[in-house]
């Protein structure tokens, strides 16, 4: 299961029905869609001569055709109408990313007065394709009103769709899990079960039962919070990834050509390679990868023959890609690197660690107070630190949360930001989460102090999100259903594939674990509404949580209690 | 990968408005294309796997232009060569002036010797001058050769320079789909704003040729064209294709910009909304029941208003009675009536001798009523019945 090649495949076959010079339609989501698993020289290939927004105004050009890939969203029905009422190209092949209800469509047809639509189709494309085992939606809308028991319509409706385009992409019909806290995740259940009745999911029954676990990004806000180390999720906590796109515009001294890159799995080798390596792997192969091209170029300096000629000709293209992919890279590990030296992230990398995984009360509130005091560091640093502290010693009877919020404040940081400490225990606290940070049980307690006697490998990395241990539980078949009933039906079994979905988002680092767990018996594919980095992950607190009211805890009840509600419709 | 297909359906909705099934017509302008474009099509895509045995078309085009350059160049070569023979020929004149000017000076230095002799000087002299001439045509035919491999040295310098431009960044930012949607969407931003400028100069008249050119550049600026206008010559039918679509989207831009769901402007709404394009009132509508799904008390109290006129306002149906309408259609039925009671009483004026108001046609109606027996009631035969 690869969600690269599935969206892929949906553009290829659309693509490929379509003979002739093409035009393609897209609307603002569907862009992002497309961008991520195809390019423009692709495109050109497939005879697409020329790519717009459907709520952009053109001229005729009656010689062409159309495919237009939209989502089925109010808006972009609307400006295909209007397309449709002033057509501009000969035949129009629809494309939907999800199902269409039939009032649009009957709508479209009364629409369709000059009668230039041949096919409307329901593709479910509709995800973002981030990494082969990773999904997102990337909603940047609010995804709670009021409170944290009630989605906001649309983004229920849209966490649904891609649920929905997840499964019908990869052909499955699965069990649903959900976690037992979370009302969000037991509502898109419910709302996912009541939308789709299963009309479109005819296909072979397998063996086992393929899985989706719902969960709640409130069970785990550790991981985003974390320092990372290997060259994705690096990437996107230093300098930011947005589909696929780094923006490097605001780094000193870089080259014009590199204001902006893309990182994309495909195309790019040695991303592909080390995407999932931390740094000091990741150094060690721009070295010898720096040094291959050097022999490279020095071969092609030299032309006094010929045959020197064709083979450079030949070579050319290749050879110019790589350069380009060198210094790229080059680029993006020296500004990673330059930005850790300063910030002294691998010190603060240690202590968040520490946090993360020890109990270690007094010796971590000492080390935080030093950092605080420290007038290097930046303030983001300092506000990360004592977030995690709050998460971690939340029920400490003497934490120091009340002083550290102080220093906080004396060194500057805005209210907004240490208001964030509240607001980041309201959405995530001791009394909501389903298991604590730092295990109790004595089981774990003592596996835990052998590891420490073994010596660990690499103390950056010593956190394992806890989305690692539900996915080994449930490959082992040892989930608790009472803290992840079935929304209908159950089993024993040990599934073979299964479908994560993190209502609050996702990150990379948990990709990367996910990747690892991938084998040829255990498919799984991660989905989520964001792909955090600390920062998103505070904005998406700072604007979802900060209208929360105080009475509601957001805590699932008996599940019996509650009836199904269907929330609004957005068509 | 689930698909369903709605194409049955959605025909089943097109029908039952009343329109018969797809009339799919052939467009000959579509094969005629397909034809002129394969070629073509096949160039414009980026790669170096192009098999050039199959595009003969391609071949002859380019050897047409080839040979036309060579044309060129050679027309070029013709004048230079003109020049040059002239100077030739001056030079020429000039050595023969000097021999001879030579000859004199001699004729004189050896006057009194035998003139045997000095016939003899002079073969002597016009060996030599043969000898130097055969030497100059050599060192020529050399130069023009050593000039000869310079230029082919050249052009193949020049063509490893275009292979740099026309190898695509694959993998880079100018490769990505979105960038280039945005770039193009700046680029035409850029270009309305160049025409802003120009509207007020020339208001209502045609554009100058140099503002086209101006808004043509900021146009190709989007590197989707750019890239596209590097490759080969055959490409340009393409470029023609779209350049001229860029250039007529001009007019259009305003329109483009108020499509922007954002860019709805919702001041004083009421004023305007019965002047609004149809599909600009529903786009405005329905950003505003998207808004209206989340936090009533987020929204802008513009939006409210917005909101409430199009839900509650007096347009349409609910608009407001105007007071004046009785005044008006009284005024107007008095001067109807007035114009209609005028023209009664100026009609035996305005008609005359009409035929049917004769007193003989009148009495031959009346005979002609009595004789067919009509109306016994109240007409002439009902008289004749009483007498």
């Amino acid at each position: 299961m690869d969600s690269l090649k599935a969206i892929q495949a949906y553009i290829n076959k659309m693509t490929n029905e379509v003979a002739g010079m093409k035009v393609l339609l897209l609307d603002q989501e569907t862009t992002q869609i497309i961008s991520v698993v195809y390019t423009q020289s692709q495109l050109l290939q497939k005879e697409i001569y020329l790519i717009d927004r459907i709520e952009n105004k053109r001229e005729q050009m009656k010689h062409l055709k159309c495919i237009v890939f939209l989502r089925p969203t109010l808006s972009s029905i609307q400006y295909l109408l209007q397309e449709l009422h002033e057509p501009c190209f000969s035949d129009y092949y629809i494309y939907f990313s999800n199902t269409i209800n039939k009032s649009s469509l009957e709508r479209l047809a009364e629409g369709d007065s000059h009668q230039v639509v041949r096919e409307v189709q329901e593709y479910f494309a509709d995800f973002i394709a981030v990494n082969p085992g990773l999904v997102s939606l990337s909603i940047n809308y609010p995804i709670y009103t009021e409170g944290p028991s009630t989605w906001a319509p649309m983004a229920l409706a849209r966490a649904m769709e891609g649920i929905t385009g997840m499964l019908l992409a990869f052909k499955k019909k699965p069990l649903i899990r959900y976690e037992s806290n979370s009302v969000l995740a037991r509502k898109l259940a419910n709302e996912y079960a009541i939308q789709n009745d299963g009309q479109l999911y005819d296909f072979r029954k397998p063996d086992t039962p393929p899985i989706l676990v719902i969960m709640d990004r409130r069970n785990d806000s550790v991981t985003p919070l974390l320092s990372q180390w290997t060259y994705q999720s690096m990437i996107h906590e230093l300098l930011g990834i947005t589909n696929g796109r780094v923006d490097l515009s605001k780094v000193k001294d870089v080259r014009p050509e590199m204001k902006e890159i893309v990182l994309n799995v495909e195309h790019d080798q040695f991303f592909a390679k080390n995407m999932y390596l931390n740094l000091g792997d990741l150094g060690e192969n721009i070295k010898t990868f720096v040094e291959e091209f050097q022999v490279k170029h020095n071969s092609t300096k030299k032309i006094e023959s010929i045959n020197d000629m064709k083979r450079f000709v030949e070579d050319y293209p290749e050879f110019r890609k790589l350069s380009g992919n060198v210094s790229k890279h080059v680029t993006l590990v020296g500004e990673l690197s330059k930005q850790i030296a300063q910030n002294k992230l691998l010190e603060i990398g240690e202590l968040e660690q520490s946090l993360a995984i020890s109990n270690n009360h007094q010796k971590d509130s000492q080390l935080i107070q030093q950092f605080l005091l420290d007038p290097a560091l930046p303030n983001f640093c300092k506000l990360r630190l004592v977030l995690l502290y709050a998460l971690r010693y939340e029920k400490q009877p003497n934490n120091q949360l009340q002083l550290f919020q102080n220093l906080l404040k004396q060194n500057g940081s805005k209210d907004e930001d240490i208001k964030l400490v509240d607001s980041l225990l309201q959405y995530s606290n001791n009394d909501f989460r389903l298991d604590p940070i730092v295990s109790n049980d004595f089981l774990d307690k003592t596996k835990n102090m052998f590891k420490g006697l073994q010596g660990v490998e690499n103390v950056y990395t010593q956190h394992t999100p806890r989305i690692v241990n539900v996915v080994n539980d449930l490959i082992k078949g040892k989930v608790k259903d009472n803290q992840y009933p079935f929304l209908e039906g159950s089993t024993k079994d040990k599934p073979q594939d299964i479908f994560l979905f993190m209502i609050g988002g996702a990150t990379y680092t948990e990709s990367m674990e996910i990747q690892k767990l991938n084998s040829t018996t255990n498919r799984i594919i991660l989905g989520g509404t964001h792909i955090h980095n600390s920062e998103t992950f505070l904005d998406f607190i700072k604007t979802n949580v900060s209208e929360w009211k105080e009475g509601d805890k957001g805590v699932e009840g008996q599940p019996t209690n509650v009836g199904v509600q269907r929330s609004a419709k957005v068509f | 990968m689930a698909t369903r297909s709605r194409t049955l359906l959605f025909l089943n909705f097109r029908n039952s408005f009343g329109r018969t099934g797809p009339q799919k017509y052939v467009d000959a302008s579509e094969n005629a294309g397909l034809m002129s474009n394969a070629a073509g099509e096949r160039n414009a895509l980026p790669g170096f796997n192009d098999n050039a045995g199959e595009n003969k078309t391609i071949d002859d085009a380019t050897e047409e232009l080839t040979k036309m350059f060579q044309h060129c160049q050679k027309l070029i070569k013709d004048v230079n060569k003109g020049n040059s023979q002239q100077s030739e020929k001056i030079s020429v004149k000039i050595l023969e002036e000097y021999f001879l000017s030579n000859k004199g000076l001699r004729k004189q230095e050896n006057q009194g010797a035998s003139s045997n002799f000095a016939v003899e000087e002079d073969e002597d002299d016009l060996d030599a001058m043969a000898v130097v001439n055969s030497n100059e045509q050599a060192i020529t035919q050399r130069e023009k050769e050593i000039n000869e491999i310079a230029k082919s040295i050249m052009t193949l310098a020049d063509i490893f320079k275009e292979l740099q431009t026309m190898v695509i960044d694959q993998g880079t930012v100018l490769d990505r789909i979105d960038y280039n949607i945005e770039q193009t969407n700046v680029s035409l931003e850029a270009a309305h704003g160049e025409l802003l400028k120009v509207f007020p100069i020339n208001v209502g008249g045609c554009f100058t040729e140099y503002h086209c050119s101006k808004v043509l550049h900021c146009s190709a600026n989007c590197p989707g064209i750019e890239f596209v206008s590097g490759e080969f010559f055959s490409f340009s039918p393409f470029i023609a294709m779209f350049r001229p679509t860029l250039l007529r989207r001009i007019p259009v831009i305003p329109r483009f910009r108020q499509n922007h769901t954002t860019a709805h402007s919702l001041t004083a709404l009421e004023t305007r909304w019965s002047k609004l394009p149809e599909a600009e009132k529903g786009a405005i509508a329905d950003s505003l029941a998207e808004v209206q799904k989340g936090d009533w008390k987020k929204m802008t109290l513009e939006q409210k208003r917005a909101a409430y006129y199009i839900a509650y306002g007096s347009f349409g149906n609910r608009a407001p009675h105007d007071p004046t309408l009785p005044k008006r259609v009284a005024a107007w039925l008095a001067f109807f009536l007035g114009v209609g009671t005028f023209l009664w009483f100026q009609s035996s004026r305005l008609l005359p001798n009409l035929r049917t108001q004769t007193p003989e046609w009148k009495a031959a109606t009346e005979a002609l009523s009595i004789e067919q027996k009509q109306n016994p009631f109240s007409g002439p035969y009902a008289k004749e019945l009483k007498n």
